[in-house]
Parts: C-alpha cells; sequence; structure tokens
C-alpha cells in the first residue's frame, strides 16, 4: 500500500485552465440539482425540474471554474463533464 | 490553518476540499483513500454499471485541481492527536492541523471465514465482480431488502434473472415507513422478484456460496447471493485515539468532532439524530460543506440543517424523498396518482409538514424540499 499500483479506472486527468466548456449528458441527468445548489449561475432546475444550463457553461471563464468544477463533481449520476 | 488531511476519497471527502478551495484556504490538502481507483460516484453500482449499460469509467468524479494532494491505495491506520498527524499503514506520518474525517463505510458481509464467493456492492470492483458473475444469467439470492438490496433484485430482474430477495422485515418498511415501502414491494412482485420474509438471519450456505438457509428452515438455491445487509463506519483506526468509537463517529451540529477535527459522510452520525446515519449522497455534500466551514470558522460557521433528500430507482418507479422518515400512514395525494405511476404525495402532522416525495414525477428539489419543511402548510 502506500503509493498507487494501479488503478482499474485510470489514474486522475490533469486540470483545465484558460476557459472550458460544460458538457451534459442529457440521457444520465436526472435533476437532482446538486450543481444548481453550487452554482445557480451555471445551473438551474427549471419549473419541470429539468437542468437548464446557462450558455455561460459553453464558455466558463476563470473565475468561475472552480466553482463549475465542484458542481460537476457533485452530481450523482456523473451526466456533467467538463472540457477544455 | 497550513494543513488540512481529508481521510476518505470519496463524495464526502472531494466534496470538503472542493469547499474549504471555494471558502478560500489557500494552504495544503491532502486526500488519502484506500481504494486503488480514483474518487467515483456509487449510486450507478446498482443500475446503470451492474446493468452494463453505463462504464465504470463513467461513474469517475472529475479530477480535483492539482492544489488538492490525493494519495490512492493510502490507508490511514491510526489517528496521533499528540502530534496530530494520521500514520498511514505505511507508517508514514501526515502531520495536519485541520482534519477532515470522511473515512466513509465498508459492506456488511454475511461470509463466515473460508466460504468464498459471496457478492457486495459496495465499490466499483464489488461491481464489476457481480456484473461479470451475471453474464452466466444465474439464479440470484439478494439478502437484505434495504435501499442498495431492492436497486439490486431490480436491476438483476431487468436483466431478466430470476431473484428473490431475503429480509427479516418487510423491504424497506423501516426506511421508508408503510405508505412508500408496499408500494415499492409491490412493483417488485409486479416485475417478478420473489420476496422472503422471515425472523432471524439468513446464513450462506456452501463453502462456495450456493444459496441461503432461512431461519425458517428453509434453503434457497442460487447461483449467485449478494449480501446487501448494510454498511459499517470505517472508524477502527480512530480507536487508539480519544475519538474511539464503536458505532458511527458523532459530530455535532457544524460537523465538528474536536478542536481542528470535523467529520462528514457515511461514517458520521449528526448528534440529535439519535446516533443514527444518513448514508445518502445529498447527506455527504451538505455535511461535508458543513464540515469544511467549520474548519475554516470555527463556531462562528452556520449550524448544519440537513434538507434529509434522498431518492431511489427501482422496478420503473423514481422515488423522491425529502423529511423525516420513515413515515407511516397515507399522504395527502398533491398530484397524479400512485395507480397511474406518478405522484406527488406529502405527509402532514396537524399542520406541520414532515415529509415529501414525488413518485416518476419531475418537480424542482428545491420545491420538494419547502413541502418538507415543517412550518409549510400549502400542499
Amino acid at each position: 500500500m502506500g503509493e498507487p499500483v494501479e488503478s482499474r479506472l485510470g489514474t486522475e486527468t490533469t486540470p483545465w485552465r484558460g476557459f472550458v466548456r460544460i458538457e451534459v449528458d442529457w440521457s444520465r441527468c436526472e435533476g437532482h440539482g446538486m450543481c444548481a445548489d453550487v452554482e445557480p449561475q451555471l445551473f438551474q432546475l427549471d419549473d419541470e425540474g429539468q437542468l437548464q444550463v446557462h450558455p455561460d457553461a459553453a464558455e466558463v471563464p476563470e473565475p468561475l471554474q472552480r466553482r463549475a468544477e465542484a458542481a460537476v463533481r457533485r452530481c450523482p449520476v456523473a451526466a456533467l463533464r467538463i472540457e477544455p | 490553518m497550513r494543513d488540512v488531511v481529508v481521510v476518505g476519497a470519496s463524495l464526502a471527502g472531494v466534496t470538503a476540499a472542493d469547499a474549504l478551495r471555494l471558502e478560500g484556504y489557500d494552504g495544503s490538502i491532502t486526500l488519502v483513500g484506500d481504494e486503488l481507483q480514483p474518487p467515483y460516484a456509487r449510486p450507478p453500482l446498482s443500475k446503470g454499471v451492474l446493468a452494463g449499460t453505463q462504464s465504470p469509467e463513467s461513474t469517475l468524479l472529475p479530477a480535483l485541481g492539482d492544489d488538492v494532494v490525493v494519495r490512492l491505495g493510502a490507508r490511514a491506520s491510526r489517528l496521533d492527536l499528540q502530534q496530530r498527524s494520521v500514520v498511514l499503514d505505511t507508517g508514514e506520518a501526515l502531520p495536519f492541523d485541520g482534519l477532515v474525517i470522511a473515512s466513509g463505510a465498508r459492506a456488511r458481509s454475511l461470509g463466515r471465514p473460508g466460504q468464498r464467493g459471496e457478492h457486495l456492492l459496495r465499490t466499483i470492483d464489488d461491481a464489476l465482480a457481480l456484473r461479470a458473475g451475471l453474464e452466466g444469467r444465474p439464479s440470484v439470492v439478494v439478502v437484505g431488502a434495504g435501499f442498495l438490496g431492492m436497486e439490486t433484485a431490480s436491476t438483476c430482474r431487468a436483466l431478466g434473472l430470476d431473484v428473490t430477495v431475503v429480509d427479516r422485515e418487510p423491504p424497506l418498511h423501516r426506511v421508508l415507513g408503510d405508505y412508500l415501502a408496499r408500494m415499492l414491494t409491490e412493483a417488485a412482485l409486479d416485475s417478478g422478484v420473489r420476496i422472503e420474509i422471515t425472523d432471524g438471519d439468513a446464513q450462506l450456505l456452501g463453502t462456495d456460496v450456493r444459496g441461503v438457509l432461512l431461519s425458517d428452515g428453509r434453503a434457497l438455491d442460487a447461483d449467485i447471493v449478494v449480501s446487501a445487509v448494510g454498511d459499517l463506519p470505517n472508524v477502527e483506526w480512530l480507536q487508539d485515539s480519544a475519538l474511539s468509537c464503536f458505532g458511527p463517529l458523532v459530530v455535532n451540529e457544524r460537523c465538528m468532532v474536536a478542536p481542528g477535527i470535523v467529520g462528514a459522510g457515511d461514517v458520521v452520525a449528526l448528534c440529535g439524530a439519535g446516533g443514527t446515519r444518513t448514508p445518502h449522497w445529498a447527506s455527504a455534500v451538505e455535511q461535508a460543506q458543513a464540515a469544511a466551514s467549520a474548519l475554516l470558522h470555527g463556531q462562528a460557521a452556520p449550524p448544519l440543517t440537513p434538507d434529509r433528500y434522498f431518492w431511489t430507482e427501482q422496478f420503473g418507479l423514481d422515488v423522491r424523498i425529502c423529511g423525516d422518515l420513515p413515515v407511516h400512514g397515507p399522504p395527502t395525494i398533491v398530484e397524479g396518482s400512485i395507480a397511474e405511476r406518478t405522484a406527488l404525495l406529502q405527509w402532514k402532522t396537524g399542520d406541520a409538514c414532515i415529509a415529501a416525495a414525488t413518485v416518476n414525477h419531475r418537480m424542482p428539489i428545491t420545491n420538494l424540499k419547502r413541502l418538507a419543511a415543517p412550518l409549510n402548510t400549502a400542499a
């Protein structure tokens, strides 16, 4: 034990800098709203409980990126990704 | 505070690291996890991953930034409160001035020494092993009719397998209350799952497990036996310290345990909750946020008001619940109907709301929480 030997799922990827884009896998999103709790500027649930992603999510500037990343990490169904 | 160690690299630990950074903490964060996999989401394990419709890779949480050191395959074996350090099983000591205890829980096993082949479903490796076992189209017995057991049974049944669920109590009754439990049980029976309720613990049969023995003497043969009989908080590494505990680690309303030490996730129980844990996704998130805040601000941090939100998907029913569970008695049906399999339900005691739930019904979760807020009287 100690240092990782092998991961079945691959290793950590490097984080992003500059503008990033949030991708939603709509087939997975279940509208639990965890992302909206972290960053309502980017994520909101509409009256039907469907996720609405703000247009800024196509090009998230650096100041918002940390919140966006935290929001993405909190998705229980892995419906959100951040792409460079 | 300059050095934070987070023990546990699952949702609570990762969220605590995120929350520390979002609140402006710029010291070091070291996240220690005993699994070799990077942090991943467990909810899909009993659903998409087990069904084979979702890849295990897709459950990975997006990587933390490079300002968080993630140590995978590293097991915390001891907490040294005098030296303020977490000691790994390699003997390495990680000094801290802030500690987040998010060491999670592990699946309880029914297997006796020497028995092989019992399946559990807690980790990604568990899910992959079970999925591989399902490929031969086995008959399946699931021991335990809680959320995990019923979701597992649902997925196995959807794959067309012969599935029996065994428990001492009617499915989900203890956790959900009679109304929701009955609704889900009926859906399970309609799908063709058999449910066996008997007193006492089921015993696994065979050296290579090939079924279970019920307390009434009946033996149920099965190619695959899955034990879904709850989980045990990982507190053993605390046992030589002043934080030693038998059950979960009890944290206060700010998720604090001791000065500079906080806890979150499946390992903890909030004080005032009767010592019961709430091992659900949303609980881990809100506890981790409260814990991070308490680490940075101490008593000035706001106490946690739990949302009490969780959900389950099984047998074609997507149920989302907010409030004090279990809840007994019939709800007010605010919208839809159970017969139509889409409904918004609300439970009240007098004028006070105690819980609300949706069944195959989408609405903003904030609205669901509002319907479960004690002072809300609107239906």
